[in-house]
């Protein structure tokens, strides 16, 4: 392996000096007219033995230098030499030959032999040992022979150099071989099937060679490995099924994830299996599994036919029953058609939902949209997207939430990560932004975007304010606080709720809030404003012995280096005491300023985590080749509480659906009041039914609801 | 009436009297044209009146026995075991008494020890009712809860037979039921396995994750509608 790694660093090499030989080359034909003396045949023939016998040894791994540049150019030269000397002495045709002889006595009388004597997985390795061998071959001994290259074969339009060298491999080893190869392959494919370990590399390896000796051409590899692999692979997945579908019931063998194949060849034997087919997946609801079963059908031609017309046979039978059970069957008659189109459309939507639902890795499909689009929606997302092809993926977002069951999770991710876009002036295109509040609007109605609407509003008003508190200080000069301020004020219902901790500002900042309040009540005198210092940023300037840098960090950060301009070393004690914050706010701030990437503070013991008992010093030494840093503060995960939040909501959503049901109703039954509230709350989300019977619970205690002395599943409402 | 003295003469006999003629009371005009007008009315009286009492019981300051004592003196004095009705008022008054601080519902001990002093020898599956309380609850027992537990009592067989798992329950409930399916089904499937030669226990068996599925539900209205 080693060895193979040196030649290709040699060969690098190689490249360069090819263009160096080219000047020699013509030099040398101007020496040539008065001093070459002639080269005969066998003398060359016998030169270049030597050098193909050093190459085929090197190959061998048998112990030889590296050919040096000078024995290159010998080689080189001679074979110009003998190519460019008049007729009779011109031996093109016989080098042409010699090249190719080369590589056949080479084959013939070791890379046979050797492939010979071995078998199964030992003989695919040594093939491509020799397969990327022989092309190391091809590659030298046609720089070797360069020049007939140039002139020789282009004049007599021959197969180029690097042709006949693969086609000898072809021509020798491939079509002796790859009968045994191919069989070898797709053992070890079955034996992969059968849950067995493999080497997949060399199995890549060994079709890599199918294709390149096509040169080009899929053709061998197609016909002598790809059809036998498909046929096999057929035959493989019948033996299979044919056993499983003795064994298992429908939604199990489907469960195998088995592929098309065998699906289209048992498609209407599984159909209709009498107790788990498709017809007794309708009878007993099973969506989940209808809709893998419409998943794996979906993928064979035709495949859904069948389902579709079993699905419209149960509907109509259900139709007909329903129909026969009616009083009045003659006005009955037509509104069940039109359930039965209606019904038919419903269940793909369900099929669908059911899918989209399933969250992957821990996160739901809800959270992953929401990041999507944030993906999107934010400068520097990963997507590099054209205005309408951003457009048009947005279009397809909402589409796609129309299958979504939790959308009020959705709205509640979607609304944490426009606010940060929207607070860190990371939100690439307003337009986007409102472009797909529209979209939103018109699938799930104003309420739900009437949140997200007033954030933005609110950031546009915000940098009107800003403009009037610019103006407000230049016309009060006496009140500067002597700080660039830019306040952010937010409408509290709109934004997700964030902690506001009374962190201890440092005195600089403390004179910017009185400023800036002193400015907002000139405005407005019925407002209250809370300070959510966690979501500012400071630009701070660091003195720093080797040179000034500035420094861009969050507020709760600036807060924290401030404290060491009045003290040279703190305790992580003193640290959280003075600026007020929980241990787990001071832990991540001190991390960002003294373990991450910048160290700003030094920490004592240098470890890689904060502990109570450590103490912090300025970093006056520390400093940066870029006169600006941003120190990222990592955000605190908020999927839980996000969770909690929607969850929080749930529940007063429930409680307000039932109270509304009840207040018509008076009295009604357990069942029709879930019924009811589930398809009240359907549009934001699906409500478990567990948690509207906690609800329930609860509003009986708080006595808005009682159970009926008699019936204990009836519920009444109480005034 | 808020002397000491007086008080304190009121016995555990004398505070069930006085519950049962309040709750009689709510309840007298059944069947009444005017029900409905009167009820929220009756009720509001009533509630007044049994917080009332409730005060009276709280300053009883001499106290002989703790309440198990005395109800299990109570109990032994009435004649509950021919009377369901009889008992379905005294288990209601088990919770009336055993509310600490004008509070709506019980803790969790106290409800464990009153199911376990009433319930004794009428509910199947006291013991494992108790111990997964224990185990699984940390809330305090609603009034509702406590009187459905009777209600499950009743209905329910050792092996779980004569749960609806459609029906009303409350979740504590439902929570229980689903605790001794996934108990019987790690320690003997086989016994479940047997009974599910009945259809019956079968149809139980398979409805109950349909707790959580919505589509079961549904299904069920649906019918219900045409």
């Amino acid at each position: 392996m080693s060895l193979l790694i040196n030649i290709d660093a040699s060969l690098s090499c190689w490249l360069l000096y090819t263009a160096v030989s080219w000047a020699w080359g013509i030099r040398l034909t101007l020496i040539k007219m008065n001093e070459r003396k002639t080269i005969n045949l066998e003398q060359g023939r016998d030169f270049m033995q030597k050098g193909i016998t050093k190459l085929k040894n090197i190959l061998e791994g048998l112990p030889e230098p590296q050919f040096s540049s000078e024995e290159y150019m010998m080689l080189y030269t001679t074979i110009y030499n003998m190519c460019t000397q008049k007729p009779p002495h011109d031996y093109s045709q016989q080098l042409y030959d010699k090249y190719r002889e080369s590589f056949q006595e080479y084959i013939t009388s070791t890379v046979l032999p050797s492939l010979r004597e071995k078998h199964d997985e030992f003989m695919l390795r040594e093939l491509v040992k020799r397969w990327s061998n022989h092309k190391v071959m091809v590659r030298w001994l046609s720089r070797f022979f360069y020049y007939l290259d140039r002139y020789f074969i282009t004049h007599r339009s021959l197969p180029p150099l690097n042709e006949v060298g693969l086609a000898c491999f072809r021509d020798l080893v491939y079509t002796e071989v790859n009968g045994k190869v191919r069989d070898a392959v797709i053992s070890l494919i079955d034996q992969e099937r059968e849950g067995e370990q493999i080497d997949r590399a060399l199995l890549k390896n060994v079709l890599d060679i199918f294709v390149e000796i096509g040169m080009g051409q899929m053709e061998c590899y197609e016909n002598d490995f790809e059809l036998s692999m498909l046929k096999d692979t057929a035959a493989y997945y019948s033996r299979k099924a044919s056993n499983w579908i003795l064994e298992v019931s429908c939604p199990d063998y489907m469960l195998k994830k088995v592929q098309n194949e065998l699906l289209s060849v048992y498609a209407t034997q599984l159909l209709e299996k009498e107790h788990s087919g498709c017809y007794a997946l309708l009878r007993d609801d099973k969506v989940v599994d209808l809709s893998r079963m419409y998943r794996l059908f979906s993928k064979i031609p035709q495949g859904l036919e069948p389902i579709s017309s079993m699905f419209k046979q149960h509907v109509t039978a259900e139709g007909t029953t329903l129909v026969k059970q009616a009083d009045d069957a003659a006005s009955n008659k037509k509104a069940e058609k039109r359930d039965v189109a209606g019904l038919q459309e419903q269940a793909l939507k369900e099929a669908f939902e059911i899918f989209c639902n399933k969250g992957v890795a821990g996160s739901s499909s809800a959270e992953l949209l929401a990041t999507f689009c944030d993906n999107i929606l934010k400068k520097g997302g990963s997507e590099k997207l054209s205005d309408e092809a951003i457009e048009d993926t947005l279009e397809k977002v909402v589409k796609l939430l129309a299958y979504i069951s939790d959308k009020d999770l959705f709205a509640e991710f979607y609304r944490k990560k426009l606010a940060r876009r929207l607070l860190f002036d990371e939100s690439a295109n307003d337009e986007h932004e409102r472009s797909i509040l529209t979209k939103l609007k018109q699938q799930c109605g104003g309420q739900f975007t009437s949140k997200m609407e007033g954030m933005v509003t609110d950031l546009a008003l915000a940098k009107e304010n800003q403009s009037h508190f610019e103006e407000y200080l230049s016309n009060n000069s006496n009140v500067s606080p002597g700080i660039d301020l830019t306040v952010t004020v937010l409408t509290t219902g709109f934004w997700p709720s964030y902690k506001s901790f009374d962190l201890n500002l440092p005195a600089e900042m403390v004179k910017c809030v009185e400023v800036f309040r002193e400015f907002y009540q000139t405005k407005t005198k019925h407002r209250k404003l809370t300070w959510i210092y966690s979501l500012g940023t400071c630009n701070i300037n660091g003195k720093f012995e080797p040179k000034t840098v500035e420094l861009i960090v969050t507020t709760y950060q600036a807060s924290t280096l401030l404290l060491f301009n009045l003290s040279d070393r703190l305790s992580y004690q003193e640290i959280m005491s003075q600026l007020n914050l929980s241990d787990d706010d001071v832990i991540r701030l001190l991390h960002s300023l003294s373990c991450a990437r910048y160290k700003i503070l030094i920490k004592e013991p240098n470890t890689k985590t904060i502990s109570p008992t450590d103490t912090f010093e300025f970093n006056s030494k520390f400093t940066d080749k870029m006169r600006r840093i941003k120190i990222p503060l990592p955000p605190v995960d908020e999927k839980k509480k996000v969770i909690e939040d929607v969850d929080k909501d749930r529940r007063y959503a429930i409680d307000a659906s039932i109270v509304r049901i009840m207040k018509s109703r008076k009295v009604l039954g357990y069942q029709q009041l879930v019924m009811e509230c589930v398809e009240q709350l359907g549009r934001m989300f699906r409500p478990d039914v567990k948690a509207i019977k906690k609800r329930i619970e609860d509003l009986i205690t708080r006595d808005y609801l009682e159970r009926d002395k008699d019936n204990p599943n009836v519920f009444r409402y109480l005034a | 009436m808020d002397s000491p003295s007086l008080s304190n003469q009121f016995d555990i006999f004398q505070i069930y009297r006085r519950y049962c003629e309040i709750i009689s009371e709510v309840y007298a005009s059944e069947g009444d044209v005017y029900r409905h007008a009167n009820e929220s009315m009756k009720a509001k009286l009533a509630r007044e009146a049994l917080s009332h009492l409730l005060e009276l019981v709280e300053s009883r300051v001499y106290k002989r026995m703790s309440i198990f004592e005395e109800l299990s003196v109570l109990m032994s004095k009435l004649n509950l075991m021919v009377d369901s009705h009889e008992f379905s008022r005294f288990y209601s008054f088990v919770f009336f008494i055993c509310r600490e601080n004008s509070q709506r519902s019980i803790t969790v001990s106290r409800a464990i020890m009153a199911w376990k002093l009433v319930l004794s020898g009428r509910f199947r599956l006291l013991n494992q009712w108790c111990s997964f309380i224990e185990n699984n609850q940390r809330h305090n027992i609603s009034e509702d809860t406590w009187r459905q537990v009777l209600a499950f009592s009743r209905c329910v067989h050792e092996n779980l037979e004569g749960y609806d798992p459609e029906g009303a329950w409350p979740v504590l409930i439902d929570e229980f039921v689903e605790h001794m399916y996934r108990m019987s089904g790690s320690e003997d499937t086989h016994r479940l396995g047997c009974k599910c030669g009945d259809s019956e226990a079968q149809t139980v068996y398979e409805a109950l994750p349909g707790l959580k599925v919505y589509p079961g539900a549904k299904r069920k209205s649906f019918s219900f509608a045409v």
